[in-house]
């Protein structure tokens, strides 16, 4: 079925998504980048290169290389002189006065060379998603005006891709956070990307976004903030070694991929170090630049760019208060300068909240456009809106401790199961209590219902192999069942779904089960400790009454008191004192059968077995790991 | 089913003599019901289609991603070296040729060279070569003498492949 993807084509960098199974996924291009340079080239040899590949031969052909061409969208040739005289390569006005690109001695329309972006966008994203894409939601800045929109239709239409829709920058943003669920909301989106800076201010009622107001300044972005540094460096080592490091273009380059490297580190540190050894080099030999950038120099040689933003800001918060907008309810960042914490900062002062977090900036809009495509394409309905459980479900096993079989926050349906055995030997039956909640201990947890499974055969503790099944439909029913492998008898329980929980109580058993996680932790100590400690004192006297003579006296009696000491620190309350007990039983255990394995060995018979079996008896970890997962409560101590 | 038809009957008194219209309300609304569910049987069937698709592809991306993810880690920790190899280089090329301490250097960075070899990583340096993007990047352009116009004159930092993947361009000067 072909595929419906979310464009961000920007002014310097695309990014394309798609919906699957109900998550938007970033779709890599062919060189394995999540983002394409919008940067179209024609070379001399009439091949076409877009990308990547077009930025790297950008000084060899700048007149026949084509960025920012989104800036000339959908406007005439006379409004845009001053764009004009920015980039290398030629504008000039086609036959209704539009702009067009002449390259390679041909006029090619803003929408044409935007076509040749999402072409390589939507090949590149058939190659990953193995599937054709016929059709995309391409969105835009929210001050396009329908010229501008109707010329991204158009790239879309000549790319061979069915625009199913144009939407705002802004709008895909805040989609990508869910907030179109909100109600009678405004949001702030703070678009700060490599070129340029929008702010809009967006409201909602009824999952319909309008737009309040829009400002910016096209030509503020991450390439600035690069440059600020740059002139720093070179002005420092200017006045340090005297040679200007500007006027070396492989210096240079070193200079910004450093820089850009710098201001990223210094988002999550407070200083960095800026190592370019052998820069260049002058007759008394080479030269290194070894300098320190804090975040604090960081903000101030970009102070006059952070204030760029202040303007825009204000202006779109009071054009829409204009309109009626009271508060900002949301704001939301878009463009990876965002991640600077001196801008974060920034909007957090002018707009007095705190910024939604956790979306990729730079991906933001193009995961919003595939949620948009998903809806369009009819990916999201609500039979497909699949439920999670909401907490954690399991059963009491032996000491009440609650084994969990279903995490919380599983997509449901879903099913798993678990081998589980008796607690003691001859053990007739086993009862199923199973548990809902996020508590270490049984008693703490919501009990979900309890059945029995009978007719279990006599046999040693550990021995009968019990599994319990957890099944919940899509309905949210819960059904659990237990079947004695050795027998095929089968006992089972339906849980209706709810179980009467409220979103409340939910919420309240999950912050209980935090504020809780210690003394749990604790009481499950306590009661694994003892368990093992039961286990090995269980396992050391089987073992003993096994091997009859051939462990001797002195042995016996050794290993009779270690049990006898485990058991008798059984009812203490301190799991480390159990556990020491536990490990003197176990080690006095192996210095049996270690002996007994040498004797053996000496004797030249096939000790193997023998040794192997005693061995196991003493190792509790060892026990834990080859028999049981856990045990199944006695009924008779429930 | 029977408050149903009532409802049908009601509105309708005068024909209740006349069966044969209830039954025929009845087959109708029947039918109707069984267009509906015809349907959404469809619905379904479409979607449960689309899902399990949906599910397949992902697999098997999830399967060949796993199978790259490894060379992945690789290429992004070379990455990171290779500016460090790169200075080496460029230490080398600075430094009085006959110096002892030199000669080990250049084995420290023969000893590099060789352990990315044999994870599949080497260097390319393309002097003489017509300049291409997809391996190149150009750093400068300028008139070479005796270079011919869109070669590379000059290799300002050898590139590196891994198995035949670009994972760093040569940086380049390309003669005019």
């Amino acid at each position: 079925m072909p595929k419906t993807i979310g464009i961000d084509l920007g002014t310097t960098n695309s990014c394309m998504a798609v919906l699957e199974g109900g998550e938007p996924t970033v779709i890599e291009n062919a060189e394995g980048g999540r983002t394409t340079p919008s940067v179209v080239a024609f070379a001399a040899s009439g091949e076409r290169l877009v990308g990547t590949v077009a930025k790297r031969q950008a000084v060899t052909n700048p007149q026949n290389t084509i960025f920012s061409i989104k800036r000339f969208m959908g406007r005439k040739e006379a409004e845009v002189r001053e764009e004009e005289s920015i980039v290398p390569y030629k504008v000039v006005a086609g036959p209704n006065g539009d702009a067009r690109v002449e390259a390679a001695g041909e006029q090619h329309s803003p929408p044409e060379i935007s076509a040749m972006i999402l072409q390589k966008l939507k090949s590149d994203a058939e190659a990953y998603l193995g599937e054709t894409v016929d059709s995309a939601v391409i969105t835009v800045p929210a001050y396009f005006n329908d010229d501008q929109r109707q010329a991204t239709k158009d790239a879309g239409k000549i790319a061979g891709l069915d625009v199913k829709r144009i939407i705002n920058e802004p709008t895909a943003a805040s989609l990508s956070y869910g907030l179109d669920k909100e109600h009678d909301q405004t949001i702030l989106v703070f678009d700060l990307g490599g070129g340029t800076f929008d702010v809009s201010v967006l409201e909602i009622g009824d999952g319909v976004f309008e737009v309040k107001s829009t400002a910016g300044d096209n030509h503020l972005g991450g390439d600035n903030f690069d440059k600020a540094i740059v002139d720093w460096l070179v002005a420092d080592f200017k006045r340090d070694q005297g040679i200007d490091l500007a006027a070396d273009p492989m210096a240079l380059q070193r200079l910004y991929e450093a820089a850009e490297k710098a201001k990223i580190e210094l988002s999550t540190t407070q200083e960095t170090q800026i190592n370019l050894p052998f820069i260049t080099a002058d007759a008394s030999g080479p030269k290194h630049l070894d300098s320190r950038l804090t975040r604090a120099k960081l903000s101030e040689l970009t102070s006059t760019l952070l204030d760029r933003v202040v303007a825009p800001v204000r202006q779109a918060l009071d054009d829409a208060k204009d309109k009626g907008v009271k508060d900002i309810d949301h704001v939301v960042l878009v463009g990876g300068m965002t991640r600077m914490p001196a801008v974060q900062e920034k909007v957090k002062q002018l707009t007095g909240k705190e910024p939604h977090r956790g979306v990729n900036p730079d991906e933001v809009v193009a995961v919003g456009a595939a949620i948009q495509a998903g809806v369009l394409a009819g990916d999201v309905k609500d039979v497909l809106l699949l439920d999670v459980t909401p907490l954690t479900l399991g059963i009491e096993t032996k000491g009440g401790v609650m084994t969990k079989l279903i995490e919380r926050n599983t997509t449901i349906p879903t099913r798993k199961s678990e081998v589980f055995s008796t607690a003691e030997d001859n053990q007739p039956s086993v009862e199923i209590h199973v548990l809902q909640g996020e508590r270490e201990m049984a008693t703490y947890n919501k009990s979900l219902g309890k059945f029995q499974l009978t007719g279990i055969p006599p046999a040693p503790r550990g021995i009968p192999q019990v599994e319990v099944a957890f099944d919940i439909d899509a309905n949210g029913i819960l059904n659990v069942s237990a079947k004695d492998l050795g027998t095929g008898k089968e006992q089972k329980i339906e849980i209706k779904a709810g179980s009467g929980l409220s979103e409340e109580e939910i919420k309240r058993m999950v912050s209980d089960a935090e504020s809780h996680a210690d003394e749990d932790r604790k009481a499950r100590e306590l009661a694994e400790a003892r368990n093992n400690g039961e286990n090995a004192a269980y396992q050391a006297e089987r073992q003993l009454a096994d091997l009859g003579d051939q462990v001797d006296a002195d042995s016996k009696t050794r290993i009779q008191d270690a049990i006898k000491e485990v058991r008798d620190v059984l009812t203490s309350e301190d799991p480390a004192e159990i556990s020491a007990k536990t490990e003197a039983l176990q080690s006095a255990f192996h210095a049996v059968s270690e002996a007994m394995y040498q004797r053996a060995q000496e004797q030249a018979a096939t000790a193997s077995s023998d040794g192997g079996a005693a061995g196991d008896g003493g190792g509790g970890e060892s026990s834990e790991e080859d028999v049981v997962d856990a045990e199944v409560v006695d009924e008779s101590k429930a | 089913m029977s408050d149903t038809e009532e409802i049908v009957e009601e509105p309708k008194p005068a024909l209740a003599d006349e069966p044969n219209d209830s039954d025929l309300a009845e087959v109708e609304e029947d039918l109707d019901e069984l267009v509906k569910v015809g349907a959404q049987r469809d619905e379904y069937l479409a979607l449960a289609q689309r899902t399990q698709a949906d599910f397949e592809n992902y697999r098997k991306r999830v399967a060949r991603d796993a199978a790259t993810a490894q060379e992945r880690g690789v290429a992004k920790l070379a990455r990171e070296l290779l500016p460090a190899l790169d200075n080496l280089d460029r230490a080398l090329d600075s430094a009085d040729k006959h110096d002892p301490l030199l000669e080990g250097v250049r084995l420290v960075r023969a000893e590099l060279a060789a352990a990315l070899g044999r994870v599949g990583i080497e260097s390319f340096s393309p002097v003489g070569e017509t300049f291409d993007p997809a391996e190149h990047e150009a750093i400068a352009q300028q008139p070479v003498e005796g270079a011919q116009s869109g070669s590379v004159a000059e290799v300002y930092q050898p590139g590196y492949r891994m198995n035949g993947t670009i994972i760093r361009p040569a940086r380049v000067v390309v003669a005019q």
